[in-house]
């Protein structure tokens, strides 16, 4: 086999004592279509980042068509043949789509007046590739959202690259959408290797010949989207268990009397820049219960808790209730005001304050039946008691997540919202976790958990909601899971179907 | 003793004295940026108005001084809050609160001149303190040296009301995540007011205080614009620290500066800005956490 296009030899990057790439190696031949996945900051994005140039790597070597680019700035490599999309396409939303290709189209002088009718051509070859032919016209503002993803592409096929870097490709596409964009990248010419980051594994596997999983920076294992599915790690760093089998037994799930709903949500409904990422969500979390909302990577679970916490938007015909009364035109503070607690996805905590400082900030209103003692919530916590004069960054990751945990209860609230509290704990925490949250149910605190680690979500839930596509396609309680595991199994597993073309 | 008294110490100390001064105003407007989001081209008018408070009041005596500063807390806080309410339906369009602000400075500028005439007005200190004494072989107006003094009062005041009381947790609370500080249950909004009157009311009274060492002429308000912006930005928005260190350094290169190099203060205070925002984008990359 001939030499590969890219190769990463031990690449990493760190900030500070964190390694969001950790000692990463790879070999990337002409026409490959090789897809990175792995669960959130797992490193994907930074990845692609060192690759092209916009972040340099700490260390490690990366070689291009025989050169060590390693210290070569973005332009440089961009002009050797490394393109990229980015994350939210990057247009220039006045120009038209034509104009916003011309501007990638190499081999132009900056003094000509008119563009060169070869460079007008070689855009409209470009647009065609990706099937908006039609649409040259229009400016990049007025395109939805998945053309303004496929003119991003054009943008960087015009460049006439030989190393093509798709980062969340199908982020944010409807189904259909995700198929067209599948379709196109197999269609690519076949001397262009393709190295895409994308969190919808069924997109993924249609794509991709060879697959690499990465997992708090580290490489897990590379191979073809069928051995992937199988390979148990990718499962644990996946779902945070091989299976669901081993919940311990809920001591309380009898205890707990059912009220009626604390929490109710009614056709939630919320988006990015137009493309919907939840649709008809609709969950009650009654009193002294936990209900978790699992799923797999950008199923929209740490939006569905924003928007009940009043931090993202919600579309029209969203109702969000508590205790009976509407939330929904209410700001975060507010719901705050009215009894909504939130833990949110990595923690938030206030950088340049310290533990006791955090402490103090959060009051229950004086409207509010419901009093917290501080003296107990701080009881719950011990550790931080001997960590009141650090900020933040000086903390463990138990220690941050027990402090956003901290600043929630101070201010006593009904309903509890908790996004991925276990992420980037280590076992031993994260079973304190559960110990803490199964007793703040017990005293009547309604839960609503969004979790990945599957183990946790069984063991401290009485109910679990599936989210997927946009939707919650299956809603079970806990004791039904134990009898038959492949209830949940199916719907969470690593590659579930094979995409049907719609 | 002889020895430390110099020239250039005596330079130095004036630029004790303006560092401090251009602290007080900056201080404030650091906040407001932080805080509110807001770049108030404003601000230098609220030290004009100070400033102009002071040569109106001013008796020689202790009440006139004493009324000026009560007038011109009344006067900072009206000021703020005004400006507050000016640039609220422009939440989150930075550039258009500017051109308000900016507007609401020019209309003000031109009613000073309108008001209190085009001549540069001077500003005299209580008679208790209008003297000099000898430091050395050096004469050096005590009311300078008052300043320095009261100047140190608020920079202990600020840091203890911004880093160790918990109005100053709130408050930076809301500089580091809005959106995380109203789920906790802080009024955004009115802590967002109350940061623009305190700054306001910091400035009004820095140009009473002040108005001796720079005094009330038109122009001024841009002047200290100018240099108040430069110690945000330079110290950090939102940084109580970094704009006392900036301050203190601006000053010195105002003065100290000019003494040495006369005529390249200008390019020193540019290469030195453009040092630190250089030195200190490198240092800040690595160690953030993302």
């Amino acid at each position: 086999m001939s030499s590969p296009l890219l190769r990463l030899e031990a690449v990493s990057r760190s900030y500070g004592a964190r390694h969001a790439v950790d000692e990463v190696s790879l070999d990337l031949h002409s026409g490959a279509r090789h897809a990175i996945i792995g669960p959130n900051g797992a490193g994907k994005s930074t990845l692609l980042h060192l690759i092209a140039g916009s972040l340099r790597p700490t260390g490690g070597r990366i070689h291009y068509a025989g050169h060590d680019i390693g210290r070569w700035p973005a332009h440089r490599r961009a002009r050797a043949g490394i393109a990229r999309t980015w994350q939210h396409p990057a247009l220039a939303r006045p120009l038209t789509a034509v104009q916003n290709v011309l501007l990638a189209v190499p081999g132009q002088r900056l003094t000509a007046i008119r563009p060169q009718p070869r460079a007008v051509a070689a855009a409209h070859t470009a647009l065609a590739q990706v099937g908006l032919t039609e649409l040259a016209e229009r400016t990049a503002a007025q395109l939805a959202y998945g053309d303004q993803r496929r003119l991003d592409i054009a943008v960087a096929l015009a460049a006439q690259p030989r190393l093509l870097l798709l980062d969340e490709p199908s982020a944010g596409l409807a189904t259909s959408e995700v198929t067209r964009l599948a379709g196109l990248i197999r269609t690519l010419p076949a001397d262009i290797a393709v190295l895409l980051v994308d969190h919808n594994l069924d997109f993924v596997s249609a794509v991709a010949n060879t697959v690499t999983v990465l997992h708090h920076g580290q490489h897990i294992t590379t191979g073809t989207p069928t051995e992937i599915r199988d390979h148990p790690d990718v499962r644990r760093v996946y779902l945070g268990t091989d299976t669901p089998t081993s919940p311990t037994p809920d001591s309380r799930a009898t205890t707990a009397a059912v009220g009626t709903p604390v929490l109710r949500v009614r056709n939630l409904q919320a988006g990015y820049t137009g493309a919907p990422v939840l649709t008809d969500i609709t969950l009650d979390v009654p009193a002294g219960q936990v209900t978790a909302v699992v799923g797999r990577n950008g199923a929209g679970k740490t939006t569905l808790i924003n928007t009940i916490a009043g931090l993202h938007p919600a579309q029209p015909g969203t109702e969000i209730l508590l205790h009976g009364q509407p939330l929904t035109g209410y700001d975060a503070r507010r719901r705050a005001r009215a009894g909504l607690g939130t833990v949110p996805q990595g923690r938030r905590l206030f950088a340049g304050l310290t533990v006791e400082e955090h402490l103090t900030l959060p009051r229950p209103h004086p409207t509010r039946s419901k009093t917290v003692d501080t003296r107990h919530v701080l009881d719950l916590f011990p550790a931080l008691a001997q960590r009141r004069h650090h900020q933040p960054h000086q903390l463990s990751g138990g220690e941050q997540q027990m402090l956003a945990l901290a600043r929630a209860l101070l201010a006593a609230p009904d309903a509890l919202l908790l996004d991925e509290p276990s992420e980037g704990l280590a076992p031993a925490v994260v079973g304190q976790l559960a110990t803490i949250i199964t007793s703040l149910a017990a005293t009547g605190t309604a839960v609503l958990l969004a979790e990945q680690n599957l183990a946790l979500a069984c063991q401290v839930a009485h109910d679990i909601a599936v989210l997927d596509r946009t939707r919650i396609v299956r809603h079970i309680t806990t004791a039904d899971i134990r009898e038959d595991p492949a209830e949940l199994h199916d719907p969470l597993t690593v590659p579930t179907t094979t995409p049907t073309p719609s | 003793m002889g020895g430390l008294v110099t020239p250039y110490t005596i330079t130095a100390l004036d630029g004790v004295a303006y560092g401090l001064l251009l602290f007080t105003i900056a201080a404030g407007l650091t906040l407001i940026v932080g805080v509110a989001g807001v770049f108030s081209m404003a601000h230098g008018t609220l030290y004009l108005a100070g400033a102009y408070l002071a040569w109106h009041l001013a008796d020689g005596g202790w009440t006139g001084l004493a009324l000026a500063l009560a007038a011109a807390v009344v006067v900072g806080v009206l000021g703020g809050a005004g400006l507050a309410a000016a640039v609220r339906p422009l939440t989150d369009r930075p550039l258009d609160q500017v051109l308000a602000t900016l507007g609401i400075a020019y209309i003000a500028a031109d009613q000073f001149s309108a008001v209190f005439g085009a001549e540069p007005r001077s500003v005299d200190p209580p008679r208790a303190v209008a003297g000099s004494i000898s430091l050395g072989d050096y004469q050096y107006p005590i009311y300078r040296l008052l300043f320095i003094a009261i100047g140190l009062a608020v920079v202990a005041a600020l840091f203890w009301l911004v880093e160790r009381s918990r109005v100053g947790a709130v408050v930076r609370a809301v500089v580091a995540d809005p959106g995380m500080a109203a789920a906790t249950g802080l009024r955004i909004g009115i802590v967002r007011t109350s940061v623009l009157a305190g700054g306001g009311a910091l400035a009004v009274t820095a140009g009473v205080l002040g108005a001796p060492v720079i005094g009330p002429a038109p122009g001024v308000d841009t002047t200290i614009l100018v240099y108040s912006l430069i110690v945000c930005v330079v110290g950090g928005l939102g940084s109580i620290r970094g704009a006392l260190l900036a301050a203190l350094g601006v000053g010195q290169i105002l003065t100290l500066g000019v003494a040495i190099v006369p005529g390249a203060a200008a390019f020193i205070l540019a290469a030195a800005m453009l040092a630190v925002l250089t030195v200190r984008h490198r240092t800040a990359l690595p160690g953030r956490p993302s």
